[in-house]
């Protein structure tokens, strides 16, 4: 399965949301990267359909998906960035509601439900009423209706906001468990989230895709321009107006700092190998630096 | 065509074996169709490829109403208006270009062969001229797989025989495109 | 010399060229669109869908429409005369439909329709259903109220014309303002203004009553059919943008 986006365009009055994008996505984890306001809503929105584009169409093997419709959204799993519920639903019924929807036979809906609350790890709390229900509680019934119906397209915005570190290993584990034979698509703005799962990622900026590669070739590309390098609290304030910081640590003896930088910053820095979060930095980080 | 009737309502089940039979039956009669109208193999393969899936989703709306083939080239007629459509806003430059550069290298004095000249004429009468000779569609099914009063049909294949015929005897076709 | 033309042309066309697509070329077409076959699994029914809408509608909707039924079915049988039966129709008919789509917009946030918008079965067929919810209620509760009424010396078709002609004016008017501004209150003022307006008129002039009363049956029928397709054609109109329609009070 081939789902693709022709120079796909949405324009708010006249701003530019996303711009001509032109992405294809065969089987695979996809990580959509960007920073706030970079259009990766609007940019999955418009692949699920929920949204026309200002120009530009989204095609599955060739079709448009606007004129598959059911046939499309029968394939298809969505989690929205903010998660609609009736507060007076218990998770199962909610769950339930949603698969009748979908089209699930109810016969096999029950068993689908209790497995999903399982994977989730709201098993427990099945009955309770979703008005009582955390942030991150309802973010994961997010995800577990999103996987009602086996989708074969998975399109995830930000799936892992507001979930805590415990459940973020197990919303890894939960993807990597989904079997290969899927387009997996998880926008976020968070770069751990995506560093181990995602084996391809985009880099989304003002609408404008910027970099669609895997993610060894994205490491590649700063190899060489990542530093390490032991500086004091003065030598630092001068260097974050000069250079791109990625991450700053508080040792006993100083403040280890990392660069991202073409030359050498200081002379005491030395070169170390490039994390995922060097790249977003070096991207995103600092307008001087990213014109390349 | 009592078994195509029955096929179609398997693959309304869901059967693939039935779904195989009717895309291997067509695919070279679509094909063909997108090659005189495109002459290129790789668009031709994509278009029908693309037919084929339309053609599978929408089969449970197929009411078994009139020939299946008739039904088919109206997916097809359909789906090549909107591949020039989207060629249109995004080639036009090229298509242009790949034009003015054909016509050149091309001795007008040597006869074309029909192939050829059938790209040369535009698209709304190649389209009928096609689907009459090729296919032998009568004029009035032609008329309803394309949405248009039969007599329009009628009408643009005479102009476009005439055209056709010019471009075959070598004569100047007097056509921009 | 049309015959020379078409035997010429058929046996050029017959000399065409066509290159060939191999066999595995093909088998691969197959796979590929062996992915957009029918579900074998049972099919959801239009009327499981009518069923599950059911279950969201609230108790409090239910309740309103049968109390308002209940009060309009003794007011017109033990009221005195003077109010006439088919102007209280008037006023009441198009409540049950409005209160749905209040209810429908109430109850929804934009958050919510986009998880129903990306479901195999969506928003369109949601909302068709949950109308017709709402307007078979209608017709139950104008026929509820007739069937009461008839006791006094009324006539049932012309009351029956009368309030589903009204019923389909006013509802087409809320969807209107629905795909227009997809938010309940307005939709909430259409009703109270019509309620107001028309009750106002008729207390204060028996002459209007005079007239509907008085109107062709023929005529009645023929508004009755306007009102109805007004309603219907919008009700294709809404349903056709629905999808990509922000409805629903409650905003993110
Ligand atoms: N309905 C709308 N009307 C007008 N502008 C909008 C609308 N939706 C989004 N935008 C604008 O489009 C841009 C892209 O928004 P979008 O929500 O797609 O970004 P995002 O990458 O998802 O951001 P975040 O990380 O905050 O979720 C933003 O500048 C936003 O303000
Ligand atoms: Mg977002």
């Amino acid at each position: 399965m081939k789902l693709a986006t022709h120079d796909l365009t949405k324009n708010f009055g006249d701003k530019c949301a996303v711009d001509h994008v032109n992405l294809t996505f065969e089987r695979g984890v996809y990580g959509l990267l960007g920073p706030n306001g970079a259009g990766k809503t609007t940019l999955m929105k418009m692949m699920v359909d929920i949204l026309p584009p200002s120009s530009g169409q989204v095609t599955l093997d060739g079709v448009p998906i606007s004129e598959l419709g059911a046939r499309y959204r029968d394939i298809l799993g969505y989690m929205p960035q903010e998660i609609g519920y009736y507060r007076n639903f218990t998770a199962k019924r909610f769950l339930n509601y949603l698969a009748v929807l979908k089209g699930i036979p109810s016969k096999n809906a029950a068993g689908k439900i209790d497995m999903l609350l399982n994977m989730v790890g709201l098993a427990d709390v099945g009955r309770k009423k979703l008005g009582d229900f955390s942030g991150g509680m309802i973010r994961r019934i997010g995800i577990a209706q999103a996987l009602l119906n086996d989708p074969k397209i998975l399109v995830l915005d930000e799936p892992t906001a507001g979930l805590d570190p415990k459940e973020r290993i197990r919303f890894r584990n939960i993807l990597s468990e989904l079997s290969a034979d899927r387009i997996v698509i998880l926008s976020t703005h968070i770069v751990s989230d995506i560093e181990s799962i995602a084996e391809k990622v985009i880099l989304l900026k003002s609408g404008k895709v910027i970099g669609f590669d895997t993610t060894e070739n994205l490491l590649r590309s700063v190899e060489g321009k990542v530093w390490m390098a032991k500086v004091g609290h003065q030598e630092l304030k001068q260097m974050k107006d000069q250079y791109v910081i990625s991450n700053i640590l508080q040792k006993a003896d100083g403040l280890d700092v990392r660069i991202v930088s073409e030359t050498k910053p200081c002379k005491q820095a030395v070169l170390t190998s490039p994390s995922l979060e060097d790249v977003f930095v070096y991207h995103f980080g600092k307008l001087e630096i990213n014109n390349v | 065509m009592v078994d195509e009737i029955k096929i179609i309502d398997r693959i309304k089940n869901g059967d693939r074996y039935a779904m195989d039979m009717l895309i291997k039956t067509y695919y070279q009669s679509v094909f063909a169709y997108f090659y005189c109208h495109t002459g290129s193999r790789e668009v031709s393969m994509d278009l029908t490829q693309e037919v084929f899936i339309k053609v599978i989703t929408y089969i449970e709306g197929y009411k078994n109403k009139g020939r299946f083939k008739a039904w088919l080239f109206t997916v097809a007629a359909n789906h090549l208006r909107n591949h020039w459509k989207h060629q249109r806003v995004h080639h036009t430059e090229n298509e242009l270009k790949g034009n003015m550069i054909y016509i050149d290298s091309d001795d007008m004095s040597e006869k074309l062969d029909l192939k050829q000249a059938l790209l040369r004429i535009p698209h709304d009468q190649r389209e009928p001229i096609i689907l009459k000779y090729y296919y032998g569609f009568t004029t009035k099914e032609i008329s309803e797989i394309l949405a248009e009063k039969e007599p329009t049909i009628k009408g643009r294949i005479r102009y476009g025989l005439e055209k056709l015929k010019k471009i075959l005897r070598g004569e100047p076709d007097g056509q921009s495109r | 010399m049309d015959n020379q033309d078409d035997s010429f042309i058929s046996e050029l066309f017959e000399k065409i060229e066509i290159p060939a697509v191999s066999a595995d070329e093909i088998e691969f077409v197959c796979d590929t669109a062996a992915n957009y076959l029918p579900n074998t699994q049972k099919k959801t029914s239009f009327w499981e869908i009518i069923l599950l809408e059911l279950s969201t509608v609230s108790l409090l909707f239910w309740a309103i429409c049968a109390a308002i039924m209940v009060f309009s079915a003794i007011m017109i049988r033990y009221a005195s005369l003077e109010i006439s039966a088919i102007a209280v129709i008037a006023v009441i008919s198009p409540i049950p439909l409005l209160l749905c789509i209040i209810e429908l917009l109430k109850n929804r946030n934009p958050a919510v329709t986009e998880l129903e918008k990306v479901c195999k079965y969506n928003i369109t067929q949601l909302y068709v259903a949950k109308l017709m919810i709402g307007l078979f209620c209608n017709l139950v509760f104008l026929s509820f109220i007739t069937v009461f009424a008839a006791g006094r010396d009324i006539d049932v078709v012309r009351i029956m014309l009368t309030g589903s002609t009204v019923m389909f004016l006013l509802g087409f008017i809320a969807l209107i303002v629905t795909c227009k501004i997809g938010k309940s209150l307005p939709v909430m003022g259409v009703l109270a203004g019509w309620i107001l307006i028309s009750s106002v008129f008729i207390s204060q002039d028996n002459y209007l009553v005079e007239i509907i009363s008085n109107i062709q049956l023929m005529g009645l029928v023929a508004f009755f059919i306007i009102s109805a397709v007004l309603f219907s054609y919008y009700l294709y109109v809404f349903a056709k943008q629905i999808q990509f329609l922000r409805i629903g009070d409650i905003e993110v």
